[in-house]
């Protein structure tokens, strides 16, 4: 048993060598000789013992397998689809396997619907895993096999050889009559398809509903959903995946397709994209529009002659800065500290029990401070609750600091020696 | 060179246009035989602010820029891709790619069946509908000079609204040849050094 970790990291390691072998092989047999030239080309410094144990050692993680009765390797078929699945190289399955597979997942539903009724967890727990599996399944066929056609396709048209069409065409004509037809009669409408999912559907809906009333199996009630969803996505992926197959392939099934030099090169960059990415593709050789020292640029005579303009006018001016020593230091207003003033009010109304006018008291106490912020503090301190306040009866008419107030002045009192106990 | 400034009578708008980007061809008539008649004199002033007026004899002019903005990359990159898909989709069609490129009107059924049918390459460039398609691509495309607006004369899509592209475009179709697949440079390697091998040698004998 070799750990895993260690296989990985070797497919890691020699990643080139395997992506050439899946394109160039894929599948077929090769001699150690053949890897050990890939790898002596991908690494040219190595001595050639080095290479031969490199690619020895391919062998024996099992990457690289013998074959029967023979000198010659293969890609082990795991590492192979593995592979090809990175690579968007996927090879074109049969309709027969996913039928397969759905009649398995419509058995496997009937199956759940008895343990459910038998209220067996451990039966129920099972098959709702094997379905799950079927699904994964089925929507990875769907899934490899659109790429396989879209590879076929994309083949067929970038083929640069004067072939005649029917030539050409075979690979395509031959994914379209063995895959596309027979998949499309399963998943059509009417088709058996239909009626398995809504079946399965069915099953697993009343197995919620029964689940959500009895309480029984309850825990394995979020599964259940979960799976009748993912049956539900599945066949919608089922139908867009087989559309956009049937719509790459009809062109050519149809030898409706013109063929020129531009389409042979275009299906071969846009295979590309679709390989390695579009960015990856194009960010070397698409045109450039618009650089960055055209952005930075001034874009207009506009705004040429403005700036030239500018620079025509300009006069130097002096000014003096004025000297830190010569300003007057701007004191910042003495304003009292809150808390000073709450406490001498509150030292006042000890001596005095209450005041008859509150602003007069203020305005008298902080001479120094302007108006605006004797009235401030007038306002906070009423509405602080430092202090039990009530409104004069009768308004008075106050001369401050550089302004006239009338007003129903505050009066205050010390508060409960209770209340403020409280607090 | 003496460039009498007063001739050339649409130098701010050429300029504007040209250093935005833009590509000036037929279309815009009076822009167009403007450059074409002082192409001499816009050359060299151009030159002298430090751009590269080129004219391509398939009816346009341009400024030939050796790098992108970061920005006008990607739209760039959306660009070809739309452009390929489109020969694609001609090529279906069973018309004849090139010359629908250019005399087609792309209405917005085209973009739907565009975005629908290479849904793996516009979902990398983060486009999902016809709209976006529309909105990234196409309007940016009159913006740059490659596209106009118009309205479909053909006999199925009479009175759609829809885009025709300009000859600019030709530019992503020489970019076809600039693309050449990894797997096939990577047979060339070998190839090449023996080139450049038996090359060096030549100069040694001489």
């Amino acid at each position: 048993m070799i750990p895993a970790q260690r296989i990985i990291k070797t497919i890691s390691e020699h990643w080139r060598i395997i992506e050439v072998l899946v394109e160039r092989y894929s599948g077929l047999s090769f001699s150690l000789q053949d890897v050990q030239n890939l790898i002596s080309r991908q690494h040219p410094d190595w001595l050639g013992d080095k290479v031969f144990n490199e690619a020895y050692k391919l062998v024996n993680m099992e990457i690289l397998i013998p074959q029967a009765k023979s000198s010659h390797l293969q890609l082990n078929q795991a590492v192979l689809e593995f592979s090809q699945y990175l690579l968007h190289e996927q090879q074109l399955g049969l309709a027969e396997e996913i039928h397969v597979l759905i009649d398995n997942l419509k058995r496997l539903s009937t199956k759940l619907e008895l343990s459910i009724n038998a209220k067996d967890l451990d039966d129920t727990r099972r098959y709702c895993r094997q379905m799950d599996d079927r699904v994964r399944k089925i929507i990875k066929q769907f899934d490899g096999n659109e790429r396989a056609i879209q590879n076929i396709v994309d083949q067929a048209k970038a083929d640069l050889t004067n072939l005649s069409l029917e030539k050409r065409y075979k690979a395509v004509i031959e994914a379209f009559d063995e895959y596309i037809e027979p998949m499309l009669e399963m998943i059509d409408i009417n088709g058996g398809v239909k009626q398995t999912f809504d079946d399965v559907e069915l099953i697993l809906s009343n197995a919620v509903t029964s689940i959500e009333r009895t309480g029984v199996l309850s825990s394995e009630k979020e599964i259940l959903i979960q799976l009748r969803s993912r049956i539900l996505e599945m066949y919608g992926i089922s139908l867009a995946s087989l559309r956009r197959c049937a719509d790459v392939l009809m062109p050519l099934r149809e030898e409706l397709r013109k063929n020129t030099l531009l389409t042979q090169q275009v299906a071969e960059v846009l295979s590309q994209m679709r390989k390695k990415g579009v960015d990856n593709t194009l960010t070397e050789h698409s045109p450039h529009l618009s650089s960055d020292y055209q952005k930075s640029s001034l874009g207009t005579a506009n705004q040429i002659t403005a700036y030239m303009a500018e620079l025509v006018d300009y006069q130097d001016e002096q000014m003096e800065m004025p000297d830190i020593a010569d300003t007057v230091a701007q004191l910042p207003a003495a304003l009292p500290d809150f808390d000073v003033v709450v406490h001498q009010t509150r030292a006042r109304l000890k001596s005095a029990k209450r005041i008859n006018n509150m602003l007069s008291w203020l305005s008298d106490s902080y001479q120094e401070v302007a108006a605006d912020e004797v009235l401030y503090i007038y306002q906070k301190l009423a509405n602080s609750g430092e202090v039990a306040i009530n409104t004069s009866e009768k308004p008075e008419t106050l001369q401050l600091k550089g302004a006239t107030v009338t007003l129903y002045p505050y009066q205050a009192a010390a508060l409960d020696s209770a209340s403020s106990d409280k607090k | 060179m003496q460039i009498n400034l007063s001739e050339l009578t649409y130098l701010q708008d050429i300029n504007k246009k040209l250093v935005g980007g833009y590509h000036i061809s037929e279309q815009d008539v009076q822009l167009w035989q403007q450059l074409d008649q002082y192409q001499d004199e816009y050359t060299s002033l151009f030159a002298s602010l430090g751009y590269r007026l080129k004219h391509d004899v398939r009816g346009f002019f341009f400024i030939d820029a050796d790098d992108s903005t970061v920005n006008m990359g990607k739209i760039s990159r959306a660009f070809a891709v739309t452009v390929y898909t489109l020969i694609e989709y001609f090529a279906d069609s069973g018309l004849d790619p090139l010359r629908a490129l250019f005399e087609k009107v792309v209405t917005e059924d085209v973009m739907q069946n565009l975005v629908q049918n290479q849904y793996h390459l516009f979902e990398q460039l983060e486009i999902t509908s016809a709209a976006e398609l529309k909105r990234d691509v196409f309007n940016r495309m009159l913006r740059n000079g490659f596209a106009i607006e118009t309205i479909s004369t053909d006999s199925e899509t009479e009175g759609q609204a829809g885009f025709k592209l300009l000859a600019p475009v030709y530019r992503y179709l020489d970019a076809l040849d600039q693309i050449k697949p990894q797997e096939e440079l990577e047979q060339t390697d070998d190839q090449l050094s023996d080139l450049v091998d038996s090359a060096a040698q030549e100069q040694n004998d001489e």
